[in-house]
């Protein structure tokens, strides 16, 4: 994959500092969820990654490379963004938005992307939306349409996917249906996914790696089993919250928060 | 048909000059789903209803353009026998009608055809740009800087009335430059571009009607070129604008994809790898250059670059691959039947075609708005 790294990042929203001197590394494939408290900076850590947003310090690498400096083009073949609640025009379908993410391998001049259709046809294939394909986005159901967004990101083709809030707004079915898309992804495809996500039994459930945020800085970086303490969530929600462990044979998940009041 | 294939997709063509090459993609872009069907891959326009409905648009726009333009030719002050259109078309120089159709009625065709063509490829790019279906030139200040500008020579100094056109345009350039830098705050939103453009809209409105008041002996020509018209354009007007419409239409077909893209928000385009303010600068300098040039030869005319990418988003869809090609050939097709109805209705008297315009873009407009509010 191509590393991600993070270096005395420094973000400042109309004079007031959001972020200040924060450092990251992404080098392994994995999951990878970011937790903590609205306002806390999570989304802008991401926006930053993802170079939606100006650095007002510090620099973001991407495979040692700063990404301010690379092509806007050459960095979308490599890392693919997803924002939070994305919007389409009234009358384009699913296949004209996983199209769109083929904008980075055209040029003005050059017709050069013969595998486009290929990559096209596998992105709605991964995502299940085959018997949507010519249906309008917006006459798509919630969980639907945020696959319909899934998909044109990875039309991109790219070894890393960065997703802003997946599940808002979603059923707890759609919810599921999404992170397991996600995870398929990640095993079949070998994609590395870097979100943002509210619920903390999501991020347990499906992440490798937890990185908990307040006020712009990190209170932990580590796996699930480190991360969901009654400690950690306690400093990073002001919560009082119980963690349950269950020995049965999921090994693949056996940590609960349960929250039950504000400190 | 595999070396049609292999034409048509595998067309790397940076040895061609770039308008052609930029016209040759986008040929590929068009026909190349065909192909696809034809090598049994999966074809593109499975169960797409959009495309028969883009096909018979495209007939029936053609044949009414076309229509329009021969009915164009043949009423007027005089009418001409078909017959007669043909051979002084052709070239026939004995024909007696041959002067009236060569230099009054055909450049005043053309001209007007070209002025339709910048009007709605502006509208439809200013649409896009600003996410903003009720968008047009007139948003980004292009009528009121040329509007003001050419009431300044025309009635201080009316001696230069031939810098008329040079001045409306220089106006238009400028006015929409000082909306572009006004907006700009780190970065351009498109709600706040449209504020920034009423505002300066009116701020020069009001210095025009100053002037209009304070000269009301020497209004009468200034009426008339602020309702818009093409009465007694000529093959100089035609070359005026034909450089504009030309550049004009190749690069905004060439960068159609940008401006689907930047329809999805500006995170999405970034993320896709845009670079969202420069994109965003140039489309809108490029849709200042179409309008500035349209309103120069023919004056402020209304409702044809907010109506046609509205009417024909409503046909065709908003995917500007097809938007863009469709607008330019309503938007020549509307301005040669208002300006041969413009002329025929009230004869001899002849109506200015922008006010015949604004008579049916109204109505029009408030169909649009009912049926939007009923969604």
């Amino acid at each position: 994959m191509d590393a991600i790294k993070i270096e005395s990042l420094k973000i400042a929203y109309n004079g007031k500092t959001v972020i200040k001197d924060l450092n990251l590394d992404f080098d392994t494939i994995g999951i990878t969820s970011i937790i903590g408290p609205n306002g806390s900076g999570k989304s802008t850590i991401l926006k930053a990654i993802g170079r939606l947003i100006k650095l007002s310090g510090g620099c973001v690498y991407l495979d040692g490379k700063d990404i301010h400096s690379l092509p806007a083009k050459a960095v979308a073949r490599k890392m693919a963004i997803l924002p939070q609640g994305p919007k389409s025009p009234d009358d384009i379908t699913v296949k004209d938005l996983v199209a769109y993410g083929r904008f980075p391998y055209r040029s003005m001049i050059r017709n050069s992307d013969p595998e486009g259709n290929d990559i096209i046809e596998w992105a709605i294939n991964v995502t299940e939306l085959r018997e949507l394909t010519n249906r309008y986005v917006n006459t798509l159901s919630g969980g639907e349409r945020q696959r319909a967004w899934i998909a044109m990101a990875l039309a991109q083709k790219t070894g890393v996917l960065l997703l802003d809030e997946p599940t808002t707004f979603l059923d707890i079915h759609h919810q599921l249906e999404v992170l397991e898309l996600l995870e398929r992804l990640h095993e079949q495809e070998k994609i590395t996914i870097i979100m943002v996500i509210h619920d903390i039994n999501h991020a347990a459930r499906f992440s490798r790696r937890i990185i908990a945020i307040k006020d712009g800085r990190i209170v932990k970086d580590d796996i699930p089993a480190n991360v969901i303490t009654e400690e950690v969530i306690k400093e990073v929600f002001g919560i009082k919250a119980r963690i349950i462990s269950l020995n049965d044979e999921c090994n693949c998940f056996n940590t609960f928060c349960v929250p039950y009041g504000v400190l | 048909m595999s070396i049609l294939r292999r034409r048509l997709e595998g067309g790397y063509c940076a040895d061609y000059s770039l308008p052609y090459a930029c016209f040759n993609n986008y040929c590929n872009s068009l026909w190349g789903d065909a192909v696809r069907e034809d090598a049994g891959m999966m074809p593109l326009h499975e169960h797409d209803h959009r495309y028969l409905k883009r096909v018979v648009t495209a007939v029936a726009g053609l044949s009414i353009l076309v229509l329009g333009f021969i009915v164009s030719i043949k009423f007027g002050a005089v009418d001409i026998s078909l017959k007669e259109i043909v051979s002084a078309l052709t070239g026939d120089k004995s024909s007696a009608n041959y002067h009236i159709i060569w230099n009054i009625r055909l450049p005043r065709i053309i001209t007007g055809a070209l002025v339709g063509i910048n009007l709605a490829i502006s509208g439809a790019i200013l649409q896009g740009v600003l996410r903003n279906p009720i968008a047009d030139p007139g948003i980004i200040g292009v009528s009121a800087g040329a509007g003001l500008v050419a009431v300044i020579i025309m009635i201080l100094f009316p001696g230069h009335t031939a810098y008329v056109p040079l001045g409306a345009f220089l106006g238009a350039m400028l006015a929409s430059m000082i909306v572009y830098s006004i907006s700009w705050r780190g970065g351009i939103s498109p709600l706040g571009l449209i504020l920034a453009g009423v505002a300066v809209a009116s701020f020069l409105g009001a210095f025009l009607t100053t002037l209009m008041v304070f000269h009301s002996d020497k209004v009468q020509g200034v009426i008339n070129w602020m309702a818009g018209g093409l009465q007694g354009r000529s093959w100089g007007h035609m070359q005026m604008i034909l450089p504009y419409t030309a550049i004009g239409s190749a690069v905004s077909l060439a960068i159609h994809r940008h401006l689907n893209i930047l329809m999805l928000g500006d995170d999405i385009a970034r993320g896709l790898g845009i670079r969202v303010e420069m994109t965003r600068l140039g489309l809108i300098a490029l849709a200042a250059f179409l309008a500035a040039s349209a309103v120069s030869v023919a004056g402020l005319l209304g409702f044809v670059g907010l109506i046609i990418p509205h009417a024909v988003r409503l046909i065709v869809g908003s995917d500007y691959k097809y938007l863009l090609p469709f607008s330019a050939v309503f938007g020549a097709m509307l301005i040669i039947w208002a300006d041969t109805a413009a002329r025929m209705a009230f004869a001899p008297t002849e109506i200015p075609v922008g006010v015949f315009m604004a008579f049916l873009g109204a109505p029009f407009f408030l169909y649009l708005l009912r049926r939007g509010m009923k969604k």
